[in-house]
């Protein structure tokens, strides 16, 4: 069957009423997410992850894409109501969109932001649509060194882009990856790091340690800072909230230059909606004709990032679906899930389970809509909703993560294992210790054992394997230019600059 | 100098010194070229290691290395942290012998009794409604069981 053919398939499952249903709890609940600060969309996913192990995958899918990039679209509200970014990846919006607040064009700033969010989210669906079924095509030529040079390239990609000290980021790396090689040895049945315990010999799953270190620790920070949240007076109602043609046109090209841009940052492993948002920011700035309005309210700061961090969220889809490679915590957490509903993401995904792959991405443009809607017309709904007492929506994300933790195994030994791992996450914050890494890690490292292990064992221990073949060479020598790039990058100016002196 | 970057490097040291010795005793290989179990966990003890390195190398010559980590901003975000531990901690305790549903109904009573003094009946109904709503989603819906405790329930 033909793309086309494919995405009306995909139409025909997401529009089901129970699919429907979901995409729209996702949505509603990602914006919300969003929309609260210190807790970000990976926090949300984790706490609802529990309540799709009970339902159709397609239908957990459709849900936890739905708080994906509902929560782009909710980090706006309090960025430009409040001056407090909802999301990382709302910084930026925070920076113009609350000075065009205290001007009185609140309502402007949200729309603009709604409209290229959406435009931005649809084309990068059509991207994701195109570019997946190649991607995917070329992935089933990956056999085992392919496969650990690509884990290699993506870790090395998290410790390379890494905004925190690259030193943490990959002590973060390796704390995933050890926490993953706890329980029996898949290949030798040997016990590791169990210390005797019974209930460590299946290892320690990955819902466990994302809930605890994205759910508590975030939780347990968010409540100790004690956000206040105070709401710039606007008119919000239907009247106020269209932008002037002069905006619409100021707004068109930081849309289109953010949507191509946060596609391509968002593909990459580690970058992401937030690395998107800067970028496009400071692309903006750099060819704005007045670039003394950035930093003063400029509709072009708004539009360009807002539009990348939500194209990004389609971009940061493609490794995922079709190579098993996420690029956020968020789609760290959703690659997790697939392996809980016994899915294994890459190549053979969309040829294996089309129904789950297409329905997911035809509710992406579905939830594009409904969120379009929402942020439209429901912006001061949303206001009442983010003004409900923050220690009560606190004591309920508490409440969902000892649930979600209970489920997984019904075992109480998990939930105490969650809390610890939120402890660990909280420290983790306080030392400026990125939390992501290790979420990758703990997701992507019995997999990337396996395929270490196959790859030298077909070798008979030579790691010369993962150089023979060129994809593998490739992924290799592109591991090594992230790492050593920006180190080669300062000799080649300190050389420049001595020459010309 | 960045103190806590230096003692949470020594930390990371000695962890990846006890991950070494570990990985060694697992067996490295399992045969001639063939990986055992404790191959990677060497290479990751080695990892460890050098982030380590890395770590306190930047706390002690670094940028940020004059900027230590402040705990806490204020008397009061050591009770507002020190009250969620405690109420986390009980909550876990007390699923086993009250059963899950009964364990988080209290946990919102006292939590919320605590933070949002004065409103009873937000209170009362949050701390109500949740545990049925939880059962009806996870029992009813999910069919998963939940631990029950003493009560039944």
């Amino acid at each position: 069957m033909d793309t086309f053919a494919m995405l009306m398939r995909g139409f025909s499952i997401a529009l089901t009423p129970m699919n429907l249903l979901f995409g729209v709890i996702g949505c509603t609940f990602g914006t919300f997410i969003g929309a609260m600060p210190g807790i970000g969309a990976p926090t949300g996913i984790a706490v609802l992850l529990p309540l799709t192990f009970g339902m159709d995958p397609t239908g957990g899918i459709i849900m936890l894409a739905g708080i994906y990039y509902g929560a782009m679209y909710g980090g706006t509200i309090t960025s430009v109501l409040v001056n407090v970014p909802g999301e990382s990846s709302s910084v930026m919006t925070a920076v113009e969109g609350h000075k065009m607040a205290l001007r009185g064009r609140a309502g402007t700033a949200l729309t603009i932001s709604a409209v290229g969010s959406f435009v931005a989210g649809t084309l990068g669906v059509v991207g994701l649509m195109l570019l997946a079924e190649p991607v995917a095509a070329f992935g089933l030529k990956f056999g085992p060194p392919e496969q650990f040079a690509l884990f290699l390239f993506s870790f090395t990609c998290l410790v390379g882009f890494a905004s925190e000290s690259r030193s943490k980021t990959l002590v973060a790396i390796v704390l995933g990856l050890l926490i993953a090689t706890v329980g029996n040895d898949s290949l030798s049945g040997r016990s590791r790091f169990t210390f005797g315990s019974i209930d460590l010999m299946g290892g320690i799953d990955f819902v466990t340690v994302a809930v605890g270190i994205v759910g508590i620790g975030e939780v347990l920070l968010a409540f100790e800072q004690n956000y206040k949240m105070e709401f710039v007076e606007s008119r919000l109602g239907l009247r106020d909230i269209f932008p002037t043609a002069q905006e619409w046109a100021a707004s068109f090209w930081p849309i289109v230059r953010g949507t191509v841009l946060g596609f391509m940052v968002g593909m990459l492993p580690a970058a992401g909606a937030t690395v998107a948002a800067f970028m496009s920011y400071g692309v903006e700035k750099q060819l704005s004709r007045h670039p003394e309005e950035f930093g003063n309210g400029a509709i072009a700061g708004v539009a360009g990032p807002e539009s990348a961090n939500n194209s990004a969220t389609a971009g940061g889809m493609v490794p995922l679906l079709t190579l098993g490679i996420p690029s956020s915590a968020s789609t760290a957490v959703m690659l997790g899930a697939f392996m809980v509903w016994g899915l294994r993401p890459g190549p053979l995904l969309f040829s294996k389970n089309p129904d789950f792959v297409w329905g997911l991405i035809a509710s992406m443009y579905v939830g594009n809509v409904l969120l379009l809607i929402l942020n439209v017309g429901f912006i001061p709904t949303f206001v009442r909703m983010l003004r409900v007492p923050f220690s009560a929506m606190m004591a309920l994300v508490v409440v969902f993560c000892v649930m979600g933790s209970y489920t997984l195994g019904g075992s109480i030994f998990d939930i105490w294992t969650m809390v610890a791992f939120g402890v660990l996450g909280y420290i983790m914050k306080k030392l400026d210790f990125p939390q992501a890494p290790l979420v990758f890690g703990v997701v992507l490292g019995p997999l990337a054992e396996v395929t270490f292990r196959q790859a030298l064992t077909m070798s008979q221990g030579s790691v010369g394997i993962l150089v023979a073949s060129p994809i593998a060479a490739t992924l290799v020598a592109g591991a090594f230019l992230v790492l050593s790039g920006p180190l080669l990058w300062g000799l080649l100016r300190k050389m420049r600059a001595s020459a010309r002196a | 100098m960045r103190r806590t970057d230096q003692i949470s490097a020594l930390v990371l040291l000695v962890g990846a010194g006890f991950v070494g010795v570990g990985a060694y005793r697992l067996a490295i290989w399992s045969g001639p070229g063939i990986p055992g179990p404790g191959f990677l966990p060497l290479l990751l003890a080695v990892g460890l290691a050098v982030g380590a390195v890395g770590i306190f190398l930047d706390g002690t010559l670094g940028k940020e290395a004059d900027a230590d980590v402040k705990w806490f901003t204020d008397r009061a975000s050591i009770v507002r942290f020190v009250v969620l531990a405690c109420c986390i901690t009980a909550l876990v305790a007390a699923i086993e012998p009250l059963g899950m549903l009964l364990a988080v109904g209290l946990f919102l009573l006292v939590f919320l009794a605590i933070y949002l003094r004065g409103h009873w009946l937000a209170i009362l109904l949050i701390a109500g409604c949740t545990p049925v709503g939880l059962y009806l989603i996870f029992v009813k819906w999910l069919k998963f069981s939940l631990p029950q405790g003493f009560l039944g329930f």
